[in-house]
């Protein structure tokens, strides 16, 4: 907490190697965020990548209320969110009929995870509505509380709990062979 | 799959937990070089941006204006200039300050311990010193560590006991140059910090969930020039701890000449071989001179009764060193349970008193007003110092050595 506090006031000030030192920090934690919630492995990286050039641009006027990680595991999950919608669009206009859908081995989730049951739960979450997805992630990788994720979403802390719930819910659902599939 | 709990576990650990992320080594490469450009392009954006203040003020009219009220506006922006010309100041410049240390002599309060005096003599490593003299007046020693050897020391006996416990491994000491970070993190997730400019110093205050510390820095060196404990809910939790902790350092200085020989065992200085017998100095325990050892025993613990009914807490410390042990927080607690009723009403000899292994020993009983009673040995020693004989406690058979 100090430390971010600190990296913080010395990214303000302009100290580049703050930047650095804070990117070192989250780099691990937020490329897992980007490839639990992404449905492309391409796009690991870009996600990141926009998420600190935008991050680097608000020098001066960054202000920290909360936790940095949180922060930036939302940012992350925005431009993840973004990301997903844009290749669905893509894939409905110009490709429609035309390709079939990505097939699922080309989901992060299932050559990024290693056995097999971590594919079985890449594939179910893969399956999941990306909201009810984004705060099983955000809550259980990032380690943030429901109240921070309701925030940053403006949605209610009750909504963001019934989103767990029920991506919970449906989760054993599909891992179990139920119906919900 | 049972339930909710389960679920999460599993995503946790067979999911989340080992998510491969991409390892492509020109990736950090790629996404920092861009981020630093941008964060550089944006700051001199920012720096050279006119604000629409400054339009306004250019324009003819504002201009004529301006002037009237340019003595008042001189008057408000030198107070403004004055606080924002205060050098800026980052935490790594004490850090990097300290790695220039030679010597720091400090004087502040351990939580358990109370009050010392230490000097460090430091060789190019901040958080390793090579020499340290730590003085601990409520139990009459200085601990040294140096690389001639561990030892306790008593300048009013002349007492030395070699030690094997090196000082300089223990975390207040060996992380010196890290001082401000360790104090940081152990305020816990919940805590802050904040930076303030004071008048000759700058203030580094770390607020914590139990406790709020500050850490006072001088705005020329650098380096930190006190520290304090400002809030403590839970004191206790740190007193009952043996380590050395930290509570206050009420001044720190640096680079100054540490005294002659105060590293090195004095040439005429006697070994003894217990710590203990360092503790001890001519001020403590029952002058016995005239007296057997038996009736030299039973006066002692005589008048420990009388200490420890009255709760006499001078007279307890100079006839047990294991009371020198004892925080002011724990004499508190004792006085409030007194005041509550709850007090010892009678500690009476047992048996006769008995030798074993050069020690005394006298069988007796502590009762308490509430009925309860417990034995208790003391564990007695005899001292010749400066012409006298002294009959001290240093323990007891039940709860071993004072150390």
């Amino acid at each position: 907490m100090l430390d971010d506090k600190l990296l913080a006031w010395r990214f303000n000030r302009g100290d580049t190697d703050a930047l650095r030192r804070i990117y070192g920090k989250y780099r691990d934690d937020l490329l897992k965020v980007a490839a639990a919630l992404l449905n492309d492995t391409d796009g690991i990286e870009d996600v990141v990548h926009d998420v600190f050039v935008s991050f680097a641009e608000t020098v001066g006027q960054f202000r920290l209320s909360g936790s940095l990680k949180g922060y930036l595991s939302i940012c992350v999950a925005n431009c993840a969110r973004d990301r997903n919608r844009t290749a669905q669009r893509q894939r409905k206009v110009s490709l429609d009929d035309a390709e079939p859908m990505r097939e699922a081995k080309d989901r992060p989730d299932d050559c990024a995870a290693c056995g097999e049951l971590s594919e079985q739960i890449g594939r179910a979450m893969a399956e999941l509505p990306p909201e009810q997805r984004e705060v099983i992630v955000l809550h259980l990788q990032s380690k943030m509380k429901f109240r921070q994720i309701a925030r940053s979403q403006g949605v209610s802390v009750n909504t963001v709990q019934s989103r767990y719930r029920y991506g919970l819910g449906k989760l054993r659902s599909i891992l179990d062979g139920g119906s919900e599939r | 799959m049972n339930n909710a709990e389960d679920i999460e576990k599993l995503v946790e650990k067979s999911y989340l937990n080992k998510l491969q992320v991409p390892a492509d080594a020109g990736m950090d490469g790629r996404i920092l070089d861009d981020a630093v450009t941008i964060m550089e392009e944006s700051r001199k954006t920012k720096l050279a941006k006119p604000n629409s203040w400054r339009i306004i003020m250019n324009s003819r009219v504002t201009k004529i204006s301006a002037a009237a009220v340019a003595v008042v506006g001189l008057m408000v922006a030198v107070s403004i200039l004055d606080k924002t010309a205060t050098p800026a100041y980052a935490v790594e410049q004490t850090i990097d300050a300290i790695k220039e240390v030679k010597t720091v002599h400090m004087a502040g309060e351990f939580y358990h311990q109370g009050q010392f005096e230490c000097w460090l003599r430091f060789d190019g490593d901040p958080d390793v010193p090579t020499h340290l003299w730590l003085s601990l007046p409520r139990i009459h020693l200085a601990v040294v560590c140096s690389p001639d050897g561990l030892f306790h020391y008593n300048k009013r006996t002349n007492y030395v006991f070699r030690i094997s416990q090196d000082q300089r491994g223990r975390t207040w000491i060996i992380k010196f140059g890290s001082f401000f970070k360790d104090a940081g993190e152990a305020a816990d997730k919940r805590g802050s910090v904040t930076i303030s400019h004071e008048d000759k110093s700058i203030a580094v205050r770390i607020h914590g969930p139990k406790r709020e510390q500050a850490f006072l820095v001088d705005t020329e060196t650098k380096l930190p020039i006190s520290f304090s404990t400002i809030r403590d809910d839970a004191p206790m939790e740190m007193i009952r701890r043996q380590q050395l902790t930290v509570r206050n350092i009420d001044w720190i200085r640096y680079n100054q000449e540490s005294p002659d020989g105060i590293f090195d065992i004095p040439g005429d200085a006697k070994f003894v071989q217990n710590r203990f017998d360092c503790w001890v100095d001519p001020d403590c325990g029952l002058a016995a001179d005239g007296m057997t050892r038996q009736e030299a025993c039973q006066a002692i613990v005589k008048e420990l009764r009388r200490a420890l009914v009255d709760l006499d807490i001078e007279t307890l410390c100079k006839l047990d060193l294991t009371f020198l042990e004892f925080a002011p927080e724990m004499w508190e607690q004792l006085r409030q349970m007194k005041e509550a009723g709850k007090r010892v009403d009678e500690f009476v000899a047992t048996d006769d008193p008995y030798e074993q292994d050069g020690l005394w020993y006298v069988p007796c009983e502590l009762r308490g007003n509430d009925g309860r009673t417990e034995v208790r040995t003391p564990m007695i020693k005899f001292y010749e110092m400066e012409g006298r004989t002294l009959c001290i406690i240093v323990g007891s058979k039940e709860g071993g050595v004072a150390d």
